[in-house]
């Protein structure tokens, strides 16, 4: 099981692989970050988003600390939905997923695994679950969007071409 | 609407009426949106040195979290994801 916040749920949604994902893992969110990814459900991702929860392949938890969500927003100035999948992920000693540099540092100080988005796309690209024309494609979206910094994108676009091992 | 009296400088009056003449409209409209831009640029800046996480840079700026991360996008605004964050993340492909 992975755990989710809004910003790489986003991220998947918008570059169209997340239903790829949810196909061979168990996505888990808390209230807060389902509130965050689906406030305007006109949007396409948070069409995508909704349908998967409908269908029950992403849950949705409730934290019940919410004063230690507080106390976990306030020490690392954090919203709520952030803080809300720390938590779980502390709990649970699961992997968070996160886009959000300010949950990558809390990660770190609280000794939570992470990965991002483009972790993802490479996942799904070495599970051989889309082409690397399409792997290629989408990592050119992401540098849009997800807005990595110019040393990840080359990286990841190394690792698809092959240049770079997995 | 609550009123305020503050002094300004000449060139922060010549910032409102320059913006007044552009939007046709009056000095105090012009100034109410320089404010909200500026609080916008402020919070902008604030996640971009890494003191704001983006659900509360998409909630200080009232937009959902889906239209602040094109928002941030289009100005073109860099992930202050780190490379070795990136790579700390690669050990995990297998289990993802």
């Amino acid at each position: 099981m992975i755990i989710f916040d809004a910003s790489t749920l986003i991220l998947l949604a918008k570059i169209g692989i997340l239903k790829t994902i949810v196909q061979t893992q168990k996505i888990l969110i808390s209230e807060e970050v389902e509130k965050e990814a689906t406030c305007k459900p006109e949007l396409f991702d948070a069409k995508i988003i909704i349908e998967l929860i409908k269908e029950g392949k992403i849950e949705v938890a409730k934290v019940k600390e919410q004063a230690l969500l507080r106390k976990l927003g306030e020490d690392f100035a954090i919203a709520e939905g952030e803080a809300s999948v720390l938590l779980l992920a502390r709990q649970k000693k699961a992997i968070l997923a996160t886009d959000d540099g300010q949950a990558v540092k809390a990660c770190k100080v609280l000794g939570v695994r992470f990965v991002t988005a483009i972790h993802f796309l490479l996942s799904v690209y070495y599970k051989k679950k889309i082409s690397r024309e399409l792997a290629l494609v989408k990592i050119e979206r992401l540098k849009n969007i997800g807005r990595y910094n110019a040393r990840i994108i080359s990286d990841a676009i190394s690792r698809i071409e092959g240049r770079r091992g997995k | 609407m609550n009123v305020l009296s503050i002094r300004l400088g000449k060139e922060e009056m010549r910032h409102i009426k320059v913006l007044a003449k552009e939007e046709h409209a009056d000095q105090s409209h012009a100034a109410r949106e320089l404010i909200r831009e500026g609080w916008k640029f402020h919070l902008i800046c604030m996640y971009r040195e890494g003191k704001l996480s983006l659900s509360s840079l998409a909630k200080g700026l009232k937009m959902p979290l889906s239209l602040a991360i094109d928002f941030l996008g289009k100005l073109g605004i860099q992930s202050p994801l780190e490379y070795e964050d990136y790579l700390q993340g690669l050990d995990l492909l297998k289990i993802i």
